[in-house]
Order: C-alpha cells, then sequence, then structure tokens
C-alpha cells in the first residue's frame, strides 16, 4: 500500500508541476492573444473619464457584433466597446466594468443568452485565460468561479505550454480574428472583415435550465449603475436566426421577465436576432454588413428609448 | 456526481483512503462505508430519487429471503412477480408513461377521435435502468435457486447501489458481485494499479474522444438537412465512436475505480468495432446488458433451440426490448429492429457463432478479408446508430438519405473545423491502441517488464493529451437511459 501511494503522490506531484509550470510560464504569445485586450479597453475608459459616454458591456457578440464610430456619430458622445469573450461569465463581465462606471455615462449591457443557461454565469475556460492576463481580477472571484478557475486550470496550463512550444515556430506576426490588435480604437473587432467567413455556423441550443442567480445579478448591477447617476439599457445580442429559432421558447422566457422587470429594454430579442448569411464563424460573430445591421438597430433601438 | 468531474476526483481518493486505512478492519465497517459512499455519491445528483433505491433494495432484499423459504410454487410467483411489479412500475413510470401516453394519443388521432394527453413533468432517475436489472437479476436468480438470498441487509444494500457502476453499469449479476461483499477485501497494489491504468484509459475515450466527437456530431445533427452527404456520413461514423467511447469510457472508469476498493466487475466491451459480424459485435458490445437479456429474456422464451418462427419472434423479442430499454422512443425501437434484421440472417444459417475468437489473433496485420468484415460490420453499425442518436424516426431516414445522395463526393463542410483534426487525431489514436490491445482486457493494460520510464511516458502523454485537447463536456450519453 505505502509503495503505491508513494508512486501515486509522485505522479500527482508531477502533473501538478507540469500544470503550474504551464501556468505561470512567461509565453510571448499571451501578449498578442485576444485576451489581452483587457489592458486596451480599460486603457480606454480611464482615458475617456468625461462621464458622458456611451460604454458596450457584454461578450463577444459585442465585440464582433457593433461599430462603435456609428453610434459616436449618432450620438456624438465617446463609445467604448469593452467586450471581449462571452466565456468570461456574466458574474466576471460585470465586475470587471463597475469600477469604470461614472455619473451620466450609458451602459449598453447586451450579455449572451448561454449566461442565463449553459451554466455560464461564473465563467468557463476563458474565464482562466483572461485571469492568466489579468490577474487583479482574481479579487473579484467567488467561490463557485475558483472552482471553475480549478477545472480549467489543468487544461490551461496544458494549452500554454503547447503555444510556448508554438511560439519559437515564429508564428507571432500573424494577427488572426482573435488578436489583440484585431480591435480598431474603439474596441470594436474588425480584422476578420477580410476573412473567409466560416460555413460552419449552424443551430445552437441553449443548454439546461434559467439561471435566476444570473438574472439577479443583472438586476443588482441595473441598480448598482442608477446609484452612480448612470442609465443601464439591456439590448439582446445578435443569435444567429436559425439558433434563435430553437431557443425561442427559452429566450422569450428573459424577453418576458425583462419587460416586467425596472430595466430599460432595448428593442426585442427577435428584431435583434440576425440572418445567419451575416454571421462570420460563429452564432454571435457578425461580418461587416452584420455589425453594420445591429448597429443602427441598435441606434434606432436607442433613439425610440429616448437616448440622445 | 460525474467521473468527469472535480467533485469525483476529490470524492475518489478521499473514499479510498479512508476506506483502506480507517474503516478497513472488518467487512461490515467496509460495507457500510461503501454504502454511505454510494449515497453520496448519487444523492448529489438528486438526493430525493436515493428513497426509491433504498425502497428497491428493501423490497428485494425481504422478497429474496421470503423467496428462498417458500416451498408452494404458486406463493413464490407471486413473489417473485411482486418484484417484477415493484421494480418494472418504478421503471415504466419513470421512463415510459409519457411515450405510452403520447403513443395512445397518437393512435387515437388516426382514427378520427381527439385526446388530450395528460403528460407529466417526470424526471428520469439518472441510473434507473441499470439498478432495476440488477436487482432484478437477483430476485430471478434466487427464484431459479441459482443464488442464495443475502442474509445481510448492509451487504445487499450496498451491492444495489455500489457507486461505480450504479449510474451506467456493468450490469452487475448478483452472482458475480454480491458474494464480493461478503468477504473482507484486502489490497492489491497490483490489482489497484491496473485499476488506476484502466480509469486513465477510460478517461482519454470519455474526454478526448468522445467529448469531441459529440461537438461534430451535435452540429451535424441538429443541421443534417443542409449538410452534404460526405458530412452526413462523417457525423455517423462521429457517433458510433462518440457513443463508444462514451460509454465504455465509462465502463473502463467504472470497473477501474472498482479495482480500487479490491472489486471484480464484468467486462462490458471487448472492442467491439473490431467485429467481422453483426453477431460477433453483439457479443463485445454492452456484454452485461447483452447477456443480462440472453439469460432472462432470450432463453427463456426458448433461445435457438425452437422452430423457426420462434427463433425469429424471440430474435425479434430481444433486440425490441434492448431497444426499448435505450429510450422511450419509436428510434430506439426501429434501432433495435435493424440489428434483429442484421442478426437473423446469420442466426438462420447457423453462421451467427463464425467468430469466437479475436480478429487476426496473433497477428499484427488482418487479412484483407478481415478488413472488409470489419468495414461493413461497423457500416451497418453506423446505419442503425443513425437512429439511435435522431430525434424521430423521418429525421433518422431523412439523414440516411442524405448520406447517400450525390453531395456524398463533395469534400465535408466542417473540414476546416480545428476539433476536426482533433477528433480525428483522437480516433486515430484509440484505434492504433485497440487494435495492439485487443487480446487483452482493457487498452492499457502493460506489462511489467516494459521499463517503468516507458511505462510513466505512456501515462504522462495520456495525461497530458486529456487536458491539452478535451471536447466540450458532455454528460455521459447512458446516463439518459
Amino acid at each position: 500500500m505505502k509503495h503505491f501511494l508513494t508512486k501515486c503522490l509522485v505522479f500527482f506531484l508531477m502533473i501538478l508541476s507540469i500544470i503550474l509550470l504551464g501556468f505561470f510560464i512567461p509565453s510571448r504569445l499571451i501578449k498578442e492573444n485576444i485576451h489581452y485586450s483587457i489592458y486596451d479597453k480599460h486603457k480606454l475608459l480611464e482615458k475617456s473619464n468625461n462621464g458622458a459616454r456611451i460604454i458596450l458591456v457584454g461578450g463577444s457578440n459585442l465585440s464582433f457584433g457593433i461599430l462603435s464610430p456609428l453610434i459616436e456619430e449618432e450620438f456624438g458622445k465617446d463609445v467604448i466597446n469593452t467586450a471581449i469573450h462571452a466565456g468570461y461569465g456574466l458574474k466576471y463581465i460585470i465586475d470587471d466594468i463597475k469600477p469604470f462606471v461614472k455619473e451620466g455615462d450609458v451602459i449598453i449591457f447586451s450579455p449572451e443568452y448561454s449566461h442565463f443557461y449553459n451554466d455560464l454565469f461564473n465563467g468557463a475556460q476563458a474565464m482562466v485565460q483572461g485571469l492568466n492576463v489579468y490577474p487583479q481580477n482574481f479579487r473579484n472571484l467567488n467561490l463557485k468561479q475558483f472552482l471553475v478557475v480549478l477545472k480549467f486550470l489543468p487544461r490551461e496550463s496544458f494549452v500554454k505550454i503547447r503555444s510556448y512550444l508554438r511560439s519559437f515556430r515564429g508564428s507571432l506576426d500573424i494577427v488572426n480574428a482573435y488578436h489583440r490588435k484585431s480591435f480598431n480604437s474603439h474596441g470594436d473587432a474588425i480584422k476578420h472583415w477580410k476573412l473567409p467567413r466560416s460555413k460552419g455556423v449552424h443551430k445552437v441550443p441553449l443548454k439546461g435550465d434559467f439561471n435566476n442567480v444570473a438574472y439577479e445579478y443583472v438586476i443588482d448591477f441595473d441598480i448598482f449603475v442608477k446609484e452612480k447617476n448612470a442609465s443601464m439599457y439591456f439590448s439582446f445580442p445578435c443569435l444567429n436566426r436559425s439558433s434563435y429559432e430553437v431557443n425561442r421558447e427559452k429566450i422569450e422566457y428573459l424577453d418576458s421577465l425583462l419587460a416586467k422587470s425596472d430595466i430599460n429594454v432595448l428593442g426585442n430579442s427577435l428584431e435583434f436576432s440576425t440572418p445567419d448569411s451575416l454571421h462570420f464563424d460563429t452564432h454571435y460573430h457578425l461580418i461587416k454588413e452584420g455589425q453594420i445591421l445591429r448597429t443602427n438597430l441598435l441606434i434606432d433601438a436607442m433613439r425610440s428609448a429616448g437616448l440622445n | 456526481m460525474l467521473f468527469n468531474t472535480i467533485e469525483f476526483s476529490i470524492f475518489l481518493p478521499l473514499v479510498f483512503l479512508i476506506y483502506w486505512f480507517i474503516v478497513n478492519q472488518n467487512l461490515r465497517l467496509q460495507n457500510a462505508f461503501l454504502l454511505l459512499s454510494s449515497y453520496v455519491f448519487y444523492g448529489w445528483w438528486d438526493y430525493r430519487f436515493l428513497s426509491l433505491i433504498i425502497f428497491s433494495s428493501i423490497v428485494d432484499y425481504l422478497i429474496g429471503n421470503r423467496l428462498h423459504r417458500e416451498t408452494v410454487e404458486s406463493k413464490r410467483k407471486l413473489l417473485l412477480f411482486t418484484s417484477l411489479a415493484v421494480n418494472l412500475g418504478f421503471l415504466g413510470f419513470f421512463k415510459y408513461y409519457n411515450f405510452f401516453i403520447d403513443s395512445f394519443v397518437d393512435a387515437f388521432t388516426i382514427f378520427g377521435g381527439s385526446l388530450e394527453p395528460s403528460r407529466l413533468n417526470i424526471v428520469l432517475p439518472v441510473g434507473i435502468s441499470f439498478y432495476t436489472f440488477q436487482t432484478l437479476s437477483y430476485t430471478i436468480d434466487i427464484y431459479r435457486k441459482n443464488l442464495e438470498p443475502s442474509k445481510n441487509l448492509v451487504s445487499f444494500f450496498s451491492y444495489v447501489s455500489f457507486f461505480p457502476q450504479l449510474v451506467a453499469g456493468p450490469i452487475e449479476r448478483a452472482t458475480n458481485l454480491l458474494p464480493q461483499f461478503y468477504a473482507k477485501r484486502v489490497f492489491n497494489a497490483q490489482g489497484a494499479a491496473d485499476g488506476l491504468r484502466q480509469i486513465l484509459w477510460g478517461l482519454f475515450k470519455k474526454v478526448v474522444v468522445a467529448d469531441n466527437c459529440a461537438a461534430y456530431v451535435n452540429e451535424v445533427f441538429s443541421n443534417y438537412s443542409e449538410l452534404s452527404g460526405s458530412t452526413l456520413f462523417l457525423g455517423a461514423v462521429f457517433f458510433a465512436f462518440q457513443i463508444y467511447g462514451d460509454f465504455s469510457g465509462y465502463s473502463d472508469i467504472a470497473i477501474g475505480t472498482s479495482r480500487l476498493f479490491g472489486f471484480n466487475l464484468k467486462k462490458n466491451f471487448a472492442f467491439p468495432y473490431f467485429s467481422r459480424d453483426i453477431s460477433e459485435f453483439w457479443r463485445r458490445w454492452h456484454i452485461s446488458l447483452s447477456t443480462w437479456f440472453r439469460d432472462y429474456l432470450y432463453i427463456p422464451l426458448g433461445g435457438s433451440r425452437v422452430g423457426m418462427q420462434k427463433k425469429i419472434r424471440n430474435t425479434f423479442a430481444i433486440f425490441i426490448v434492448s431497444g426499448f430499454w435505450h429510450g422511450a422512443n419509436w428510434t430506439f425501437i426501429v434501432w433495435g429492429v435493424l440489428n434483429a434484421l442484421y442478426f437473423l440472417p446469420l442466426l438462420l444459417t447457423g453462421r451467427n457463432r463464425t467468430f469466437t475468437n479475436n480478429v487476426a489473433e496473433g497477428k499484427l496485420i488482418p487479412s484483407l478479408r478481415e478488413i472488409f468484415q470489419m468495414l461493413t460490420t461497423f457500416s451497418l453499425v453506423c446505419i442503425a446508430w443513425v437512429f439511435f442518436r435522431s430525434k424521430s424516426v423521418t429525421e433518422s431516414l431523412e439523414f440516411i438519405n442524405g448520406i447517400f445522395s450525390r453531395s456524398f463526393f463533395q469534400a465535408p463542410e466542417l473540414f476546416a473545423k480545428p476539433t476536426f483534426y482533433i477528433t480525428t487525431f483522437a480516433l486515430f489514436i484509440l484505434l492504433f491502441v485497440e487494435w495492439i490491445q485487443r487480446e487483452k482486457e482493457h487498452g492499457l493494460v502493460l506489462t511489467y517488464k516494459l521499463h517503468f520510464i516507458w511505462r510513466w511516458s505512456i501515462y504522462l502523454l495520456l495525461v497530458s493529451l486529456i487536458f491539452s485537447f478535451p471536447g466540450t463536456k458532455q454528460e455521459f450519453i447512458y446516463f439518459q437511459f
């Protein structure tokens, strides 16, 4: 037994060492990946502190779904697209933005539907990648998020080791759709415009039951924003039409809850669902024409809501 | 609790250490602790359904003992019937109630009637099909006087709820597993090490093979009407490997975990995709269920030692019931019928036991004839799997129709997805390793003649593959059954 346990322990320690090595490895690639754009986006938020900004908050449906210059032109205010990745989880996204909210700000909040289903409220692997890049956000984590970190840490470490080894092959200069440099000066993704769109954008069903904790967190965020004398508007994400159809019941449930709440809601979920042909590579990422369409829809909805 | 979760990775070592260091003094403590651990394991998912297992255990414990004492045949039959009614009653209610209501309403509608079905929002208790069959085997074996009833309540309850195989099998016979609860387990380092290897191989099959296949399969089956024949073909092939990786992976983890606690469970999969005909496939796929149906349904019906008509009837009966066991949907029944149709020609021509050995035994490379036989069998199995995976029979037929269309010769649409290459790579490793190891107990049986550096390198490689290329986490497919 002793011999068996010793061997198990040695093996476990070997794996643990590899995981820790992977997490702390100084990868050159890390400063080039999309998660590192959090520094750029925070800089934008710090720079434009006139308190009358339009701040877009959500997952990649916003970064790959909006063209901020069009909104800026329409409303004459600084527009900052803070969105990076839905996989950070709703809580992480909200917690990250809170310190930057100032009086007079208009928050356009557009989380993905999977934040309310699919157990994405507490984040997924992308959150570990985000934390690896921006460890300051560790302080916002609760126990459940720590468990998510624990769950994805081994995988992330091994991925990092692989990318570290790959970095010696000199592939650092390629700026693809998911690169730190793939954003414009507002934080909108634009580098994918010249890339071919994927044929594999299809129906993606939402799994699981509605997460009331996520919904309550949004309500609390709305109260927080109001207390700061800023305002928040909920905007529906640009889910592709065929996914919308298969998830209609679940989405309409969220619709109905929001309609009964004190949250300002811009338009409805159906009008913001976008044709499949306007999607780039996932059910939330749009090509340029899609981004223009969705931004114009948002502008109309903001005007209808009395924003000027 | 799922095997591939953090919770289980904490639960297992904890239970292992307490089992061997604290409660190892006597048998009673060992069994009581295993029982408690099993209830925690199951209750983690939904503690309310523990009451079902406990109730089922009580009923079968009492009936088993009474059956043994009873000498009047009519009373013995009544006792057996009670056990069957209780166990199958629960199973029928939780699993098939809505199916029967819907089918009845559909049938009524065909004849011009109109009915408002009163469906119930029923949650299917995880593993109910597995533990029900396990307890049934206990009562039936006592009735047949093949087994002495358990006199020890804790041992019996531990047998019914033994956590490694509670929710997805292997479906253990009382004759094999129950006696293991009567003897104090002594730690066997070699057995435990082999158990760990089997767990590792099971995790690889589940996390790397099945979960990566699942991403591709889900996309193909959700959008089959828009995809080319070649993509649908790959979707069907990937599903074959998804369900194999998922279920045999689970069985490997279950068997490996049991070995850590000094138990030996029966083999549930014997490299089924290397089968040369359907008959061999069914001797190698989900062995614990196939043999259960053979012993408790097929043979009592007369098996193959009856006239032609009855042979055909028995074959259809066993496959249809097997399909229905998997789920309350016509797709599973058609899947069963299709397998019966595959099997029947072999049975009727007396060639159903042609291949009882391993393919290309003692050789590295199979003959062209064997390759052809394996590919033919695999193709037939894949076609049947389409019914298994689809939501409706119509959908399955459209899917198969889509495969055999002109677009079969187009490049697959999802070919460019990174997951495609990862999945193909994982399948290559799976097939290579299992081919090499096909005469062994599982994919990672390593001889101690191999230097420990090589052995440990293989373990590390597998662990790194599990962490580097996991697919999107999916629940084990067989949990829904």
